[in-house]
This record gives C-alpha cells, sequence and structure tokens, in this order.
C-alpha cells in the first residue's frame, strides 16, 4: 500500500475534483491522509477516500508553542502547529507521497519534505497522482531509495539554524526597543544614532524607527521621538518607505499637539506633503 | 523582399558556396512537446529539410515540457531523420511541482516568489516568464553558429525571449533571419488591442528586431495588417502563413449517423475563459433536454486541462466534472497518432476558441478538414468565423450566449444525421486550401530563394509530416 500524506491550508474548493482525484489515488493502490489547518468539517463528505485530521488549535499547544506561534509569521503557523502532532509526526513518517494541496500548505509540506527524505514531495494532485503510478510501476526501486535517504536534509539544517538565529535576533530587538528600555536615556542616545546609521536597509531603518518611537511616546519622550523620527527619514529615499513611517505618525499629530510642535521643520513638511489629499485631474 | 539588402557578403561564416545551406530554427515547443505549436514547427523544419537545407532546430530538452503539458512522442515519428535537434537545459522554474526543489522562501511566500521571479526575468528582458532564458538562449545560438556556420535563423515566437537571441546571432555574426512571429507580439489576440506601446521596453525591443528580419510571417490576416499599419515600412517582408492542418490528423470520410446517440466532441488545451466554458455547457444541457436528437449524446471533451500543480485541478475540471451527468465526458489528452481514429468516432465538433478578431486558433482547421459538422463558441467577431464563412457544415458564430449555443448544438445535431457522404467530401473540399503544406512551402520556397536564389525549389516538396499514410485519409 502507498501511503500518501496531504497537507491543506484551505478549504478545497473544487470537491468534485478532489473526489475524482482520491478515487484515482485508492485505484492506484494508495492510501490518503489529510492533514488541514481548519476544521475538516469543512471539506464536504469524502466518504472513506481519505482519513481527515485537523492540526492542533492554538488551546492544545504548550504556553512555549503559543507564545511561539504569536510572535510568528502566518506563513510559518501551519508548521508549528504540525510539528509536534502525534499524528502528523507518525503519518508523515510512514509516507511515500507528500503533498502540499495548496500554496499555504507548501512550508509544512516543505519541511516534513526535508525530514522525510525517502518519500516523494510535490504540490498539487496530478504530480502526486504521478508519483504514485511511478511507485505503484517500481515499488522495488523505491524501497532502495528510503534506505539511502534517511534523516534530515543538510538544507534543513542551515534552515533551522537560520531560523533559530533571526528569532533570537528579533526577540533582542524586541527587548532593547520596548517601553521599558526607553526608560533609560543611554538607550534612546543609542537609538537616534543607530536610526540613522549607514549602510541599513531602507525598511528595516523604517520599521526600526516606527517601533523605537512608538515606544518613546508611550513612555513620555516625545523629544526623542522626533528626533528618531527626523533621524530616519532624512537617510529615506524611497518614498513608499517614507511614507510607512511617517503616515502613522500624521494620523496621531492633531490629537497630540505637543508633538506636533516637537517635529522639526523638514519632518513637519515630509508629513504635510504625504498626508495631502491627491490633486485632481481635469 | 529584402529591400535592397544582400546576404553572403564577404566575411560573414556560412556554410559556404557548395555546400548545403544552414538554417538554424530556434523552436521553444518543438516536438515531443505536447504543444499545438510543435505541429508547425515539425512542419516548418521538415519543409526547409526538404527544400535542401541542413536544419539544426534549437528547444529546450524534454524534462522541461513535463512541467507543462507533458510530451507527444507521437509527434516525433512525423520528423526528417536528417533533422539535428539540440535541447538546451531550460526548465520553467514557476512550473516546479517537486516541493524539496523548493528554497524557504518559496515555501513560504510562493505568490511572492513567483512575482519576484516575473520581476527578475523582466529586469533580463521584457517577457515575464521566459526573460531569464535570455543569456542560455544568446549563448546556444551563437556557439551553435560557431559549431556549423548558419546561412539563416528561422526564429518562431513565443516565447518572445527568442528574439533577442535571434539579435545576438545578427549582431554578432550578421545572420540573416525570418521572424515566424505567429500571433504577434503587441497585438494583444485576446482581448483585441495593443499589448503594448512602441515606445515601451517590449516595443523597442519589437521595432529594432522586425527592422532587420528579412521576412516575417503570421498566422492570419488581421494579425499581419496590425503589423502593416504598426511598421509600413516593413509591410513588404510580412507575410501570412496560416496554421492549416495536417492532412495525416484526418479520418476517413463518415456518412451520416444512424440508430444511435450523437457524439460531439472538442480537442485541444483547455486555456480558455471558464466563462466561455460554462456558457457552452450551459448551452449544450439546453440543447440536450430540448431536442430528441441530443436527448442521449455525449460531449467528449479531450485535451490538457491546466499545467504543473494546477494540472486536472481548476475551475475548467470542476465544471466540466459536475457537468458528468448531461452526457459531459472528459477523456485527458490525446497522442497525435490517435487524433484520426478519435474524430472517427465524432460526429460533430465544437470550436471554443477565446479571443476575437485577431484569434484563429489552429484547431479551426483541422475540424473543417474533418468533414464534420462544426459548432462555433466564440465570438461573433472572430477570424475562425472568417475561415469557417465557406465551410456548409458550420452552424454559424451565434456569440457565447447558452441560448444561441443551444441552437447551435440543435443545427449541428441535425446536420450530423442528415447530410450525406458527398455533403461532407464538398465541405472538406473547403478546407483543403489550407493543408499545413500548402501554406508552409510557399513561405519556405521564397525565403530560401532570398538568401540562396540559385537553390529555391520550383515545385513544392512534400515532406515527412505531409505524407497521408495509407488509407488514413481520403480527402
Amino acid at each position: 500500500m502507498i501511503e500518501v500524506l496531504m497537507v491543506t491550508g484551505n478549504v478545497p474548493g473544487r470537491v468534485t475534483v478532489l473526489v475524482d482525484a482520491l478515487e484515482k489515488f485508492r485505484a492506484a493502490g494508495a492510501r490518503v491522509r489529510i492533514a488541514s489547518t481548519f476544521d475538516p468539517e469543512l471539506i464536504p463528505d469524502l466518504g472513506d477516500l481519505a482519513e481527515l485530521h485537523m492540526l492542533p488549535v492554538t488551546a492544545e499547544l504548550s504556553p512555549r508553542l503559543r507564545r511561539k506561534l504569536a510572535r510568528t509569521s502566518s506563513a510559518r503557523r501551519p508548521w508549528l502547529r504540525a510539528q509536534h502532532d502525534p499524528w502528523v509526526r507518525r503519518y508523515a513518517r510512514q509516507a511515500d507521497v507528500l503533498v502540499a494541496m495548496d500554496g499555504r500548505a507548501l512550508h509544512t509540506v516543505w519541511q516534513l519534505a526535508h525530514r522525510h527524505r525517502g518519500a516523494d514531495a510535490v504540490y498539487g494532485i496530478a504530480p502526486a497522482l504521478r508519483a504514485v503510478e511511478r511507485r505503484s510501476a517500481d515499488p522495488a526501486r523505491y524501497r532502495r531509495r528510503r534506505l539511502g535517504t534517511t534523516g534530515p536534509s543538510p538544507v534543513l539544517v542551515v534552515s533551522t539554524a537560520r531560523g533559530q538565529a533571526l528569532d533570537t535576533a528579533k526577540a533582542l530587538l524586541q527587548g532593547v526597543s520596548g517601553k521599558r528600555a526607553m526608560r533609560s536615556g543611554a538607550v534612546r542616545w543609542f537609538w537616534e544614532r543607530a536610526v540613522a546609521a549607514p549602510g541599513l536597509p531602507e525598511r528595516y531603518r523604517a520599521e526600526v524607527a516606527r517601533r523605537v518611537q512608538t515606544s518613546m511616546h508611550r513612555v513620555g519622550y516625545p523629544e526623542s521621538a522626533s528626533r528618531i523620527v527626523a533621524a530616519a527619514s532624512a537617510k529615506l529615499s524611497d518614498p513608499a518607505v517614507k511614507a510607512k513611517l511617517l503616515v502613522p505618525l500624521a494620523e496621531t499629530v492633531p490629537a497630540e499637539d505637543n508633538v506636533s510642535e516637537q517635529l522639526s521643520p523638514e519632518v513637519t513638511d515630509d508629513v504635510t506633503t504625504i498626508t495631502a489629499p491627491p490633486a485632481r485631474t481635469p | 523582399m529584402n529591400n535592397g539588402r544582400t546576404f553572403g557578403e564577404p566575411g560573414r561564416p556560412s556554410s559556404g558556396g557548395g555546400a548545403r545551406p544552414h538554417v538554424i530554427y530556434l523552436a521553444i515547443g518543438f516536438p515531443p512537446a505536447a504543444k499545438s505549436s510543435a505541429y508547425r514547427m515539425r512542419e516548418t523544419a521538415n519543409q526547409f529539410a526538404a527544400a535542401g537545407w541542413d536544419v539544426t532546430v534549437v528547444t529546450i530538452v524534454d524534462e522541461a515540457w513535463e512541467r507543462e503539458y507533458g510530451l507527444d512522442h507521437s509527434l516525433a515519428e512525423g520528423l526528417d531523420p536528417a533533422l539535428r535537434v539540440v535541447k538546451l537545459p531550460l526548465f520553467r522554474e514557476d512550473l516546479e511541482t517537486d516541493v524539496r526543489a523548493f528554497s524557504e522562501g518559496r515555501a513560504l511566500a510562493h505568490r511572492r516568489w513567483l512575482s519576484n521571479l516575473r520581476r527578475r526575468s523582466l529586469s533580463v528582458f521584457p517577457e515575464p516568464v521566459f526573460g531569464g532564458w535570455r543569456p542560455a538562449l544568446e549563448k546556444a545560438l551563437v556557439q551553435v553558429h560557431r559549431e556549423h556556420p548558419a546561412d539563416l535563423l528561422v526564429t518562431t515566437c513565443s516565447p518572445y525571449v527568442n528574439l533577442a537571441a535571434t539579435w545576438k546571432l545578427w549582431e554578432t555574426h550578421r545572420v540573416p533571419y525570418v521572424i515566424d512571429f505567429r500571433d504577434g507580439w503587441s497585438v494583444d489576440v485576446v482581448n483585441d488591442g495593443e499589448s503594448f506601446p512602441k515606445d515601451s521596453v517590449a516595443g523597442r525591443w519589437e521595432s529594432k528586431v522586425l527592422s532587420q528580419a528579412l521576412a516575417v510571417w503570421h498566422v492570419n490576416e488581421p494579425i499581419s495588417r496590425f503589423y502593416r499599419q504598426r511598421y509600413p515600412e516593413l509591410a513588404d517582408r510580412m507575410r501570412i502563413v496560416r496554421n492549416g492542418y495536417d492532412a495525416a490528423a484526418i479520418p476517413p470520410l463518415a456518412g451520416p449517423v444512424q440508430g444511435r446517440p450523437l457524439v460531439f466532441g472538442y480537442l485541444g488545451a483547455l486555456n480558455l475563459p471558464v466563462e466561455l466554458l460554462d456558457a457552452v455547457l450551459q448551452g449544450w444541457r439546453t440543447a440536450r433536454r430540448e431536442d430528441p436528437l441530443l436527448a442521449d449524446a455525449t460531449f467528449e471533451v479531450r485535451g490538457h486541462i491546466g499545467a504543473a500543480w494546477a494540472r486536472g485541478d481548476n475551475a475548467h475540471a470542476e465544471l466540466l466534472q459536475a457537468a458528468a451527468d448531461d452526457g459531459v465526458i472528459v477523456g485527458g489528452s490525446v497522442p497525435r497518432a490517435e487524433v484520426p481514429a478519435l474524430y472517427s468516432c465524432w460526429d460533430a465538433v465544437v470550436l471554443m476558441v477565446t479571443g476575437g478578431r485577431y484569434m484563429t486558433s489552429g484547431k479551426v482547421y483541422e475540424y473543417m478538414a474533418t468533414g464534420l459538422p462544426v459548432v462555433s463558441a466564440h465570438e461573433v467577431e472572430h477570424d475562425a468565423s472568417t475561415v469557417l464563412s465557406t465551410y456548409p457544415l458550420w452552424t454559424g458564430a451565434v456569440g457565447l450566449e447558452p441560448a444561441d449555443l443551444a441552437g447551435a448544438f440543435r443545427r449541428a445535431a441535425d446536420l450530423a444525421v442528415n447530410t450525406t457522404e458527398a455533403d461532407r467530401e464538398k465541405a472538406r473540399e473547403q478546407a483543403r486550401q489550407y493543408a499545413r503544406q500548402a501554406q508552409l512551402v510557399p513561405a519556405v520556397r521564397e525565403v530560401t530563394g532570398l538568401v540562396r536564389p540559385q537553390r529555391a525549389p520550383t515545385v513544392p516538396t512534400q515532406s515527412r509530416s505531409s505524407r497521408v499514410p495509407t488509407g488514413g485519409d481520403r480527402s
């Protein structure tokens, strides 16, 4: 029996196509299991063509994973939910073919694919069916391959290390740019220089400046916040990136006159330009 | 046609005066690619070979087509054995379905990755999917030319990035070239208009490459007219080389249908708008419900549905499967060699084509050549209407309203049971002018005469792919 593990991040929109495909899988001698990020009840009745399973919801996760889930991007969340799920672990280990049914399932299948290298890992139902047909035609060949492809791939090792480094850096940044840190004059002094440091990519410069100036406002240092915005915006050349920094600030200006007074004339000009209504065309 | 320019001037490498002339044919989509353009490419290469040329075809490796519509090895059976085929290891990255080959970034944000890929491609050449192939194609053409100096380059588009490689060979080695532009580039054949202005990046590329072309071929008069108006100074180099049909794909002539349910058929890739397919299926349902002739009739749809991860899993597939109770049968693609047998099982054909006045499609010719009644499911103002206007078994262009299409299905059913073998022979006679060979022989002869005046053949040549198998075609 060829084991197929599918992962889906969207409710399948084309049920007749799915049912037709599942019947083909069965005819080709495959057993199909589907892990979904949503309640499988939302998938119309597939009969006994596939076993359905929902990935653990937030409440079922450990506190550590829940915190991690809250911090992580939506694209990575399905994998965080699948990673420690015994059902997924068990059937991924057994799987001959791993299938991402849609774009939202790709990262989970990518992760599984680099952990279970004996399985085919494909995007889409038709490529999965072809993989099943290939295995069905020559099972001995695939048994041999499984022996030589145990353990996680080097790609995964690099990716995990990179992810951990990024997580650590992100946590560090969150700490030193948060409200508590802004109470320190030394930290505020550091940030005024850091957001104007040469070589910082524009997108990151604007994001960091926005976070730091927000934290400074919240703990009652509007002058420092204004200097942060002025220093960062002076280094930004892309109007779109500049707007992302200045528009939220402009929206707070009418409510906080003292902030308006603290803005430098250059920043005020920028804010006025960016928030002005577009000129009408004849 | 060559506007006073001469070819074979001193200093330009060539195959030499006494040797057979050498043509490089840049044809991405060449057999065994299971693409509709493959038939035209096969016949073009064969005709050049039959006209006395050494032909080197440059295309991409077979594995690359597995990601798209796959391979049809029966197409390669009609190739002249003297052709040399160079297959470049170029793949459409966007159609990759092996998840392990993805970067983590692609797995995390597939759409963003695709849009970045398109942006990168556009920075190399103004074509979003294929632009990135430019360096490899340029290098390959120069390499092929160095190994065996070419007297002519024939480039067929799409992909349009082929134009960059064509220009490279012209710039570096002054190899004269013909562009088989087929559906053109700056003309939007689907939405009836201009795809891009002349002063855009793509527009400048098109102007530049066309300006030095020895000849430019298009598939129909409306497209050719568009180009003649856009480039009046090049009008004398524009030629119409219609797609035509392969005689070998035509089944034996059949008489009227008696004593069994009718079978309608569609053959071709389902890359048409979902709304069009939906309208046809609605029309089919209505006709089947209302006309006793169609009560048990079936409608067989054969061809590729979707590519890569969406193969067989798109809105078209959903619509067709939902219509199974209405006698709609989805049968997948058909190897070219089995096409005559397929047509011989059908009693009428349904021509579903997108676009308007600039679009003809290749299958209209083949449908006419079957001698079967043709139901048109396309805009009224469509070049297929022009081609079919003299075909006696045509139900007319009625537009895309389901009720009107239902009427067309009923008329086709009536034609299927009431036309004699003589009527069908008469219908086929109308198609004969569109035999692919009849389209390509004069074009190849003209180009041959321009490049090697003393070598131009004086009579049409029958190529391998045009040879009619014994008993296969009575037209």
